[in-house]
């Protein structure tokens, strides 16, 4: 008997578990009935939604350290993506091509968003508790000063070179749109990822290296620091080295690769992973109590059976349009390392501790507006990025409203995610964009079977977004209540007497 | 028994504009001697305090003079910063912690370990990592130091409130250099076993050569973890005793202990009050205020009395007023003339004759920007459709039935203004005071509750306020129960006084009764 009730718990904890992430089931109960509604193939809508997930994860991911810092939704991240878009007016306007528009537009559109982003927690400071409303209309007002920006003082002011053919002719200001074929049109997605790998080594090896002889100063190395970083850099290497192989390109691809594809390269590095992993525990740290059947269930089987699945012929058909611009998904793995790897920092802390209650870090001696202020510059640049990778998988610049929605759209993907305003993750930010964008493809295919007019399908858009912000919004809000709270409460204190 | 202290704070003046709230108090305290500060609410304790931990509430208010010596050292302390530099730690009455973070990180917080790395050494110090094995392994240790057996791992949000004390204490204790602790009110949020943990705790801390600053008003917890006391009265220094030299009832009598002068003239008695005919009747009456929480009153109001409620602040004495008039969510039974009140619906207590004056008189009482007469009758609007003129569809606002209402009220009332059309914003304290009267008076009510009638008022206008309610009571036969926490203003006017301490009544006394009586009953024993 008390078996069998044993098992109700668990379910009934299960369920509860479930029930906890509502925001995130809601959205997903509603994406699958789009894609049964939509009439048209699984693996366009994949196709769509990798793709999009490629160009939007990281203005996504660059809202997750503010809800941290206690700062909510970072609407003003716009300005971020204005302060990129003016790097790459210039940049492309110089004539600039390749790597070097690439580095040139971040020359220029970095060190404005890190402007912007400063003069922006300095406001968000100024209007605590209200940063949300404030970055709205922050959001707006840059753009009235972006506008004036371009389409009156290029050209009207500084004279404006009209033979570039992105001068209006005969007038003044900016063209409506900017082609960026041929200048920045797909640097970072079609690059060689392979050579990408190989710079990352490089930048691994000196970052290691310094690490070991900062640590041997302050006396705390020991032996088995270097012999994992000897492993894990010669692992790397060979991994980089069979890149480099002509059957490597030949099989997988070196830019733009198959989604199948991608999944295999992905689940070999696993098994390097799980390699170094190994040899790290077992032969360095002799640990004992090294399980070997766990070990291999966790860290080998993963990895296999991910290979294993991508050899199904109907997993095949669902992917076969779905292609991975490599080079941009280690981007989006870097901003992901980036926001774990601030949170184990003193940094981190600070912001997390801001964030909880800023009353108790202010009596901790942490000084609260600047660690705010650092916070809205982080998520400024990382949204300044964003964008440029947005803009050089999307091929154009509509110079006057690429930006304006950049807030609301990454917002509601993180909302839908199952975030809130004081909680956000990477996950929630990767199944967000998941399901947004997926919930984006469909609903306009959707309202165009059921409604019968392939118009509404745009007014369904702009619906789903600001649909879902209202939606998880109060959802959370409902969640919140503090009536529930109460009823937790009295919950919690009936306990210990039971 | 210890003639070099650990803190002395020698001859301390503080004013507050024109206001002096500290004159000439002395305290000190020996090298790991657990030392009360004892006195009513408005002592003086919590400004002493804030000036030895150096709040800037101190110093934006022109500083203070005398002088603070930790150790025999002259010290200047101008900061909270410079009071931790110097070993003082403080724990709050309210927790300083996080819900969302772990044990390890509140008792850290703001002091975590890290280890440098390659950003660090670039970006600067706030990139190194932290050594979250260095913090725990520390966690631990004060966590043992004062016999909490917990996790550190574990978050601290869900925790009972006793933990939180606990956690609370053990990041003071790990605060290297710690000399000096200050312990504010901490066992009033605790259950009776957690609280005798926590004076277990604090004679661990003292043995280990910390002093520490006890700030409580039960009189029990004094007696049984003090070495030595120093008591406050309205801001004068009335003495400093060791513990074992004293009893309660002197303490009581040092910390009430002084001439009742009566603010109210005692006039001949002419209301004859039967015993027997209770007019409000609380049964078993709880209230859920934030900070007054009542739990579990029975009392009485005999028609035609003036009852006093006093208490010491956060004991539960204003909750009463704001559970009956529905305000705050409340169980048990409010019983008014035999009939019982649905408090869960807003406005039954207003609609049933009671009337009440708020203790929030800006907040909740007024409309500053209105004028007296809107002032006056718009509770007597919303409740029983008074100075409105009914048109069937509309109700239309009578100005002149309200104009003559109102000039009676400030005639009666005596409330000094330039006439009815004036905001009450431009009003001092006491007439504000006068408006909240009247209004609850445009209500017609049997019975009138006063919460605080005097907060924040000089001294002449609080006489006219308490005279007028004397006068209400004598002169209309009203019946009067007021909510003070002064209780020379209580024992002035009313007839019986209600003492509530921990959320319940401790007793009714006479106001004639002797003050030590009255510090007894206060400091719940």
């Amino acid at each position: 008997m008390q078996n069998k009730s044993g098992i109700m718990e668990t379910v009934k904890e299960i369920g509860r578990n479930i029930l906890k992430q509502k925001v995130v089931l809601m959205f997903v109960a509603l994406t699958a009935f789009g894609i049964l509604m939509a009439d048209t193939s699984l693996a366009f809508i994949i196709s769509e939604v990798v793709g999009r997930f490629s160009r939007n994860s990281f203005l996504v991911l660059a809202l997750i350290i503010p809800v941290l810092a206690g700062l909510g939704l970072n609407f003003g991240i716009t300005v971020g993506a204005m302060a990129i878009q003016i790097g790459v007016f210039i940049s492309v306007y110089n004539g600039f091509t390749g790597v070097t528009a690439l580095l040139v537009a971040i020359a220029i559109g970095i060190p404005l968003a890190i402007l912007f982003g400063w003069l922006l927690g300095k406001l968000y400071n100024k209007t605590k508790g209200v940063e949300m409303i404030t970055g709205l209309v922050v959001a707006y007002l840059a753009d009235g000063f972006y506008q004036l920006l371009f389409l009156f003082i290029f050209g009207g002011v500084i004279k404006m070179d009209e033979s570039t053919g992105l001068i209006i002719p005969g007038g003044v200001g900016v063209k409506n749109t900017i082609d960026l074929d041929g200048s920045l049109k797909g640097v970072i997605d079609n690059m060689n990822f392979v050579n990408v790998a190989a710079v990352l080594l490089v930048i691994f090896i000196i970052v290691g290296i310094v690490g070991i002889v900062i640590k041997r100063k302050n006396g705390m190395d020991s032996k088995s620091d270097v012999q994992k970083f000897v492993l894990k850099v010669v692992v790397f290497a060979a991994l980089v080295a069979f890149g480099k192989t002509p059957f490597f390109a030949e099989t997988f691809g070196t830019d733009k690769i198959l989604f199948i594809n991608a999944v295999r390269v992905a689940s070999i590095c696993m098994l390097a992973m799980a390699l170094i992993k190994f040899v790290s525990e077992k032969v360095f740290d002799k640990d004992e109590e090294f399980n070997m059947a766990g070990f291999a269930i966790k860290n080998v089987g993963g990895p296999v059976a991910l290979y294993a699945l991508t050899l199904l012929k109907p997993i095949q058909d669902m992917f076969f349009l779905s292609k991975i611009p490599m080079a941009s998904y280690i981007c989006i793995g870097g901003i992901i390392m980036f926001n774990k790897w601030i949170l184990s920092t003193k940094l981190g802390q600070d912001m997390r501790t801001v964030g909880q209650s800023r009353s108790v870090a202010n009596s901790s001696g942490i000084n609260v507006d600047k660690v705010r202020v650092i916070a809205t510059i982080f998520s400024t640049v990382l949204a300044a990025f964003g964008q440029l990778i947005y803009l050089q998988s999307l091929g154009t610049l509509a110079t006057y409203n690429q930006h304006t929605s950049v807030g609301q759209y990454s917002v509601a993907a993180l909302l839908a995610g199952g975030a809130s305003i004081v909680a956000a993750n990477n996950g929630h930010g990767i199944v967000g964009v998941l399901i947004f964008h997926a919930l984006f493809v469909v609903a306009p295919l959707a309202a165009d079977t059921l409604l019968g007019n392939a118009l509404l399908g745009e007014y369904f858009r702009v619906f789903v977004c600001y649909g879902v912000i209202a939606l998880a919004l109060a959802m959370h809000a409902w969640k919140k209540s503090p009536k529930k709270d109460k009823k937790a409460k009295e919950e919690a204190e009936a306990k210990p007497e039971a | 028994m210890n003639t070099d202290y650990r803190l002395e704070m020698i001859g301390i003046t503080k004013d507050y504009s024109e206001n002096r709230v500290l004159d000439n108090v002395e305290l000190k305290v020996g090298k790991g001697e657990i030392h009360a500060l004892m006195g009513e609410n408005g002592a003086g304790k919590s400004t002493l305090m804030n000036i030895l931990f150096g709040m800037p509430v101190i110093h934006n208010t022109g500083g203070f003079k005398g002088t603070i010596k930790i150790d025999g050292q002259e010290v200047k302390i101008d900061s909270p910063q410079k009071a931790l530099e110097l070993g003082i730690g403080m724990v709050h009455q309210e927790f300083m912690l996080i819900p969302g973070f772990t044990v390890t990180e509140n008792i850290k917080v703001g002091r975590e370990i890290t280890t440098p790395t390659v950003a660090s050494k670039i970006f600067g110090h706030s990139l190194e990592s932290l050594d979250r094995e260095a913090m725990q392994k520390d966690a631990r240790k004060a966590l043992d130091t004062i016999g909490l057996n917990i996790d550190e791992n574990d978050k601290v949000g869900g925790m009972p409130v006793g933990y939180m004390q606990f956690i609370e204490i053990a990041r003071e204790i790990d605060k290297t250099g710690i000399r000096l602790l200050i312990f504010d009110e901490p066992t009033a949020v605790l259950t009776e076993s957690e609280a005798d943990r926590l004076l277990d705790a604090m004679r661990v801390i003292a043995a280990q050569d910390i002093s520490i600053i006890f700030i409580t008003h039960r009189l029990d917890e004094v007696i049984s973890v003090t070495n030595s006391m120093t008591v406050l009265r309205d801001g004068q220094y009335v003495g400093r005793v060791e513990t074992k030299d004293t009893t309660a009832e002197t303490i009581a009598q040092m910390m009430i202990g002084r001439a009742v002068q009566k603010l109210v003239d005692k006039t001949e008695e002419t209301r004859t009050i039967n015993e027997s005919d209770v007019m409000l009747k609380l049964r078993n009456f709880e209230v859920d205020m934030p900070g007054e929480m009542v739990k579990g009153v029975d009392l009485d109001v005999r028609r035609g009395e003036i009852l006093g409620i006093g208490g010491l602040a956060g004991q539960g004495k204003i909750g009463i007023g704001g559970g009956i008039m529905g305000l705050y969510e409340t169980r048990g039974t409010v019983e008014l003339d035999g009939k019982v009140l649905d408090l869960s619906k807003l406005g039954t207590a207003l609609k049933n004759g009671i009337g009440f004056v708020s203790e929030d008189r800006k907040g909740v009482g007024l409309l500053l920007e209105e004028s007296i007469e809107e002032n006056i009758v718009f509770s007597a609007m919303q409740i029983n459709n008074g100075f409105l003129k009914n048109f069937g569809i509309t109700k239309q606002f009578d100005k002149k039935a309200t104009r003559e209402h109102a000039e009676k009220m400030i005639k009666s009332l005596d409330i000094r203004c330039t006439g009815p059309t004036q905001p009450v914003g431009a009003l001092s304290g006491g007439n504000q005071q006068k408006v909240c009267v009247a209004r609850a008076l445009a209500l017609n009510p049997k019975l009138l509750i006063v919460s605080e009638p005097t907060r924040g008022i000089d001294i002449g206008a609080k006489k006219l306020v308490l005279e007028l309610l004397a006068q209400l009571n004598k002169e209309q036969g009203m019946t009067v129960v007021i909510i003070s926490s002064e209780l020379n203003e209580l024992r002035s006017v009313a007839d019986r006084i209600a003492i509530i301490t921990e959320g319940q009544v401790a007793g009714i006394l006479s106001p004639d009764d002797s003050d030590a009586k009255f510090g007894l009953l206060m400091s719940g024993m």
